[in-house]
């Protein structure tokens, strides 16, 4: 036990912070942020109240809202699940964004290059949308196990390698034929256009690939092999060696669903939502780092990426209906998204201690 | 040697200082002595015998449960190592702290409070008169990472001096040396004694001792053995060896356990002409051949860090080696030294460090047999005694003694052909030792047992042969039942006193 | 003939271009030394971008706005050094948190201003004789503006501070063996503050740059990426303020030729080059284990220091 000394609080290590603790720090962390957010509205003229009663009716509240939302955590929900069996063999991969784009990338070729017969399309999508973001998260663990590169670096940096390989193809070889100012490549034959509900925009394949993925890595990490051997080494990586796991193979695995469904989700947005190669800013809406924090908060329970990628879709759409409804810039997305980050890491700090005044025998 | 003037004060007394860690270890039990300046005053002792934490404590790491020290006679109070600094206190750890990449004059200037625009400038005439007042010949713009470890050592002494120091304390200095420097050492110890020094040298090799040595105080078990000049051991020096290390090792070692006879059986690890190299590069397992059975326990004794631990990882193939080695059928089990960083991963829950080591063979179809593990692990914790309210509960959360048996259950549970234990009982509570103990023990019967230790109970109790290590060679290699009556000359091979013997 | 000038012209751009990177980069090195990772220097970055050229275009005051700017960033940065020394937390979501914040909030800010131009300058040089230095002189002395200078002092200044100063030895040690330097009674945690608010305050004047001098107006995620670059730089230097200086304007260079040689050469196929050689750089460093223990990161880099209890 460590005491620090400190003239009216005791500040103990608490044993094993409970479930509910946890639960309730994390609530809390979130009510503060849009707490606070609610003096930007006042800045703006704004009442927060009313502000937040217009979102919730428009994004909870109503079944275009829902909709919207659960499209826009489709990729959230994709990229989230992978970053967190990343995270859990203590793999800091921040290339969730380049391994998407990589993916979408595959996913154009297939559809306007590859010369694939219209049946077998939509599988080879996948399949290609997986190999890119897989092949992109690969190269960042081969440099790490073999070369001892940092994978913080590796990750980041492919990032804007990956963006600029798509601005190269947009403004380049793939440049599309009706260009209207802005670049894009061709739009996707019918064929390669994955299906929605209805008149949503949600591509039910890539969510259903989504969900699957979800029980896949929970069944990984409670149940098999590979995820005793991923646990072991993300805790003790000395103890791993006595054990005998290999770390390059468990971390190839790893980077290689990390990044492939990453992948997969950036060949769902380009083959389900936008039907083209577009600028990467409006192919991922930043949706690589936001999956950090959707992993981040699921705190190592697979399920619960479930909610945690349908909370932070919900707040994307709330910048649109912020946007739309009183003219405020999306760019509040990320300011929410900042400041629930900066709660939540401190209040893991903080967690770990049981902060209580001194009584006068101390 | 000591003047019997008396004007002729300590330096520094140490008055009745005990120290006990949590978990129950007494480390220092009532230890009081007296440092004189102008000597060399060996600290003597086996590991855990206390010396380097009554030296942590007089360098201000750890801090006293009871006692006190007096400085030039007068009580002063040591709540940090910046405080020991300021009483004239310095400390050469057996690590050193420095900066590789830093050049020596930058490590030395580091929190000296030098000037701002010209901070070497200081420390480079420090140096240079340190150089010639003490023959302590090191560049001063060399980067620390290029430099040998005598040279090394050098800077931690130099940084000492800097500061004012006028006790230097010295924890197993000539560990890492070789001879040479070792003598180069000496010689600067030599001319720092003349100018009114103290120095403490923590050791365990009698050769220095009575080399180099004005006094001498022994500790053995926390406690103080013998305090007394050089001058007042037997005449010849193997007389005084023998002397010194019973002094060490003690004179009986009272048996507790009951051994069984076993057969022995086939050779289950054979090593022929091993030499291992540590991380940095240097050799320290020398020529090392021995050979253990089925049905015995072979003990390798020694101080540690004497090759034990290059040892072991060559032979679970942690770590390169040259020479032979060679594993018979079956499972090598391994009981790393490092329960909580290397033997169990804390975080974990019983279960999941129940089949650390084992979890290919509950896995088979790649997935995990959850029954069976959970199974495994009742079974386990039942059969070793392992006290936990369930099965979930964290390794973090158990005590030692707890954490060891969980190991003893998995790696025993095995079925190993050899079992290679090390230090197994280090730092444990007497029914956890006892518990450790009769399960080696029984264990003994189907498998061939490797037991690394620098206890000298545990290894007489337990082992059936013992090879004592020395520097990273085997010095001679003793049937136990033998060996219970050459206690002192056991003593003396522990600390370099005999010469090697081994027959292979 | 046209290919010297075309030379001469390139590079002089590049230490137009490569001036706010190395103002950015020549913080983060700080920051870094003193052992934490800081990957928020896009959010100060943009922070000090916007305020620097409100507060120029509000009092029409350029200097008011450079020091705005990076005050901002410094204050920005001190969420992070609170986050990462005092809490402890993992240094890479911290900075992460703060660069999604800061990008956010200029976002939210900026709102009215884009587009507004700023009609505020500072001096632009061209200094007589040292201009008339062959090849030298066109490069540094034409047409520079005040900040490429400031620039370059400050690099000279930090380099000096870093390697000869007794405050650099101990922001040095303190980021290889934060353990080492406690013990000898440095404050480590005061030293890695000031450490993170320097590279905030380097941070935002860089973001001011662009707003103030290369760009006189606003625009949101005006520095399109260039914090990212910063930390690529940091790498790619070696943690040196000297090696920042050539390696912006090698970047700086880069970043202007793949406007220069668009109709030839893909523009992005240029801008990869700063990040493929961050990453090729630790590669061949890692190769080589002494390079590496001499040149490579601070030992202590992203890990949180705790004093060890007993």
């Amino acid at each position: 036990m460590r005491n620090d000394r400190m003239r009216f609080l005791k500040i103990e290590k608490r044993e094993n912070p409970s479930w509910k603790v946890i639960v309730g720090v994390s609530i809390a962390a979130i009510l503060l942020a849009f707490f606070i957010i609610g003096f930007v509205f006042v800045g703006y003229g704004i009442n927060p109240v009313k502000a937040y009663i217009e979102i919730l009716i428009e994004t909870v509240g109503n079944v275009y809202g829902l909709t919207q939302i659960i499209w826009q955590s489709i990729p959230l929900m994709l990229c989230g699940v992978g970053l967190l069996l990343a995270f859990k063999t203590s793999f800091w991969n921040i290339g969730a964004e380049g391994q998407l784009l990589m993916g979408a990338v595959a996913a154009t070729w297939v559809t306007l290059f590859s010369g694939f017969p219209g049946f077998i399309m939509i599988p080879m999508i996948f399949a290609f949308g997986f190999a890119g973001g897989a092949v992109w998260g690969l190269l960042s663990a081969l440099l790490k196990a073999k070369f001892r590169v940092n994978e913080v670096i590796t990750t980041l940096m492919m990032n804007y390698i990956a963006l600029n390989i798509v601005l190269y193809l947009i403004h380049g070889p793939w440049k599309g034929d009706e260009m209207r100012g802005f670049a894009y490549t061709n739009s996707f034959p019918e064929s390669c256009c994955l299906p929605t509900i209805g008149i949503t925009y949600i591509h039910w394949p890539t969510l259903l690939i989504g969900l699957l993925s979800i029980c896949l890595i929970f069944l990984i990490l409670t149940r098999t092999r590979l995820g005793y051997e991923v646990k072991v080494i993300g805790q003790s990586r000395q103890a791993a060696r006595y054990a005998g796991i290999p770390y390059f193979r468990t971390i190839f695995w790893v980077m290689l669903i990390s990044g492939g469904l990453a992948g997969i989700a950036g060949a769902g947005e380009v083959a389900g939502v936008h039907h083209m190669l577009r600028h990467p800013d409006q192919v991922s809406l930043g949706y690589g780092y936001t999956a950090i924090i959707v992993a981040w908060l699921a705190r190592g329970n697979p399920p619960l990426v479930i909610l945690t990628s349908f909370l932070f879709g919900a707040i994307y759409v709330a910048g649109d209906v912020l946007q739309l409804s009183f003219g405020f810039p999306f760019q509040i997305v990320n300011v929410f998204t900042g400041l629930i980050l900066f709660f939540l890491i401190s209040s893991e700090s903080l967690m770990q201690y049981r902060i209580t005044l001194r009584r006068k025998d101390d | 040697m000591r003047s019997s003037n008396l004007e002729h004060q300590p330096i520094v007394s140490i008055r009745g200082i005990t120290k006990v860690f949590p978990g129950g270890l007494t480390a220092n039990d009532d230890i009081s002595l007296d440092i004189y300046p102008g000597e060399i005053h060996a600290l003597l002792g086996e590991n855990g015998a206390g010396k380097t934490t009554l030296m942590n404590i007089l360098s201000g790491i750890y801090r006293a449960d009871e006692g006190v020290f007096f400085l030039y006679g007068k009580p002063v109070q040591i709540k940090s190592p910046k405080d020991a600094i300021q009483h004239g206190i310095g400390m050469v750890h057996q690590h050193f702290r420095l900066i590789p990449p830093h050049s020596v004059a930058e490590n030395i200037a580091l929190g000296l409070g030098t000037s701002f625009l010209s901070p070497l400038k200081m420390v480079l005439k420090t140096i240079r008169e340190f150089s010639l007042q003490y023959n302590l010949s090191i560049h001063p713009m060399a980067r620390i990472c290029d430099l040998s470890v005598g040279e090394q050592q050098r800077v931690e002494i130099v940084k000492a001096l800097i500061r004012g120091a006028n006790i230097l304390i010295l924890d197993e200095p000539t560990a890492v040396l070789t001879p040479q420097e070792a003598q180069e050492l000496f010689f600067i110890l030599g001319k720092m004694k003349s100018e009114g020094k103290a120095i403490i040298f923590i050791t365990h090799k009698l050769e220095e001792v009575l080399e180099i040595a004005d006094f001498i105080t022994v500790l053995r078990k926390g406690r103080v053995v013998d305090s007394f000049p050089v001058s007042r051991i037997k005449e010849t020096k193997e007389d005084a060896k023998k002397e010194l290390a019973s002094m060490m090792v003690g004179k009986e070692v009272i048996l507790k356990v009951d051994k069984e006879t076993v057969t022995p059986g086939d050779t289950v690890l054979n090593v022929e002409n091993l030499h291992v190299h540590n991380d940095r590069g240097v050799e320290t397992v020398r020529v090392v051949s021995f050979s253990v059975r089925k049905g015995e326990i072979f003990a390798i004794l020694g101080v540690a860090g004497n090759g034990q631990r290059e040892l072991v990882e060559a032979i679970v193939g942690l770590r390169g080696h040259t020479g032979v080695i060679f594993k018979g059928n079956g499972r090598a089990g391994h009981i790393p030294e490092n329960r909580l960083t290397m033997g169990t991963v804390p975080n974990m829950n019983l279960a999941e460090n129940m089949i650390l080591t084992c979890y290919r063979d509950y896995s088979k179809t790649l997935f995990l047999d959850l029954t069976r593990i959970l199974e495994k692990t009742r079974k386990g914790i039942a059969d070793f005694r392992v006290v936990a309210p369930d099965v979930k509960v964290l390794a973090r959360q158990l005590s030692g003694g707890n954490v060891q048996r969980l190991i003893l259950a998995r790696e025993l549970s095995q079925n190993p052909g050899l079992l290679i234990a090390e230090q197994p009982t280090h730092g444990l509570d007497v029914r956890s030792t006892e518990d450790v103990w009769r399960a080696l023990l029984d264990q003994r019967k189907s498998a061939g047992i490797l037991l690394v230790s620098g206890d000298l109970e545990e290894v007489l109790s337990l082992s059936d042969r013992i090879g004592v290590i020395f520097q990273g060679k085997i010095v001679n290699v003793l049937e136990s039942s033998s060996a219970k009556h050459r206690i002192e000359e056991i003593g003396l091979m522990m600390t370099g006193g005999v010469r090697n013997t081994q027959v292979s | 003939m046209q290919w010297e000038t075309w030379v001469i012209e390139t590079l002089r751009r590049a230490l137009a271009y490569g001036s706010p990177l190395l103002l950015g980069t020549m913080g983060e090195i700080y920051s870094e030394r003193s052992g934490i990772l800081n990957l928020g220097v896009e959010g100060m970055m943009i922070l000090g971008a916007f305020v620097g050229f409100f507060t120029a275009f509000v009092t029409g005051n350029p200097w008011l706005g450079f020091l705005m700017g990076a005050l901002v960033g410094g204050a920005a940065s001190l969420i992070h050094a609170f986050l990462s020394v005092t809490l402890r937390v993992i240094q890479v979501v911290s900075g992460l948190a703060l660069t999604l914040f800061g990008l956010g909030l200029t976002g939210v800010l900026g709102r009215g201003w884009e587009g507004k131009p700023l009609r505020v300058s500072l001096p632009v040089f061209y200094i007589p004789y040292l201009k008339d230095i062959p090849i030298l002189g066109p490069i540094v002395f034409v047409e520079q503006n005040v900040f490429v200078y400031i620039g370059i002092g400050l690099a000279l200044i930090l380099w000096y501070l870093l390697f000869k100063t007794s405050w650099g030895i101990t922001i040095r040690s303190v980021g290889e063996d934060p353990a080492t330097a406690d013990a000898l009674g440095i404050n480590v945690s005061l030293v890695r503050y000031l450490c993170v608010v320097i590279g905030g305050l380097l941070a935002g004047m860089g973001g001011a740059y662009l707003s103030i001098i290369y760009r006189p107006s606003w625009t949101q995620g005006m520095t399109s990426g260039m914090g990212w670059i910063v930390i690529a730089l940091t790498i790619f230097s070696f943690w040196h303020p000297i090696g920042a200086l050539g390696g912006s304007y090698i970047f700086g260079s880069l970043f202007y030729l793949s406007f220069r040689l668009q109709p030839w050469v893909a523009p992005e196929l240029l801008t990869i080059m700063p990040y493929l050689f961050t990453i090729l750089a630790p590669l061949l460093l890692n190769l080589h284990k002494k390079m590496r223990r001499r040149m490579g990161a601070p030992a202590a880099l992203g890990i949180p220091y705790s004093r060890e209890g007993e």
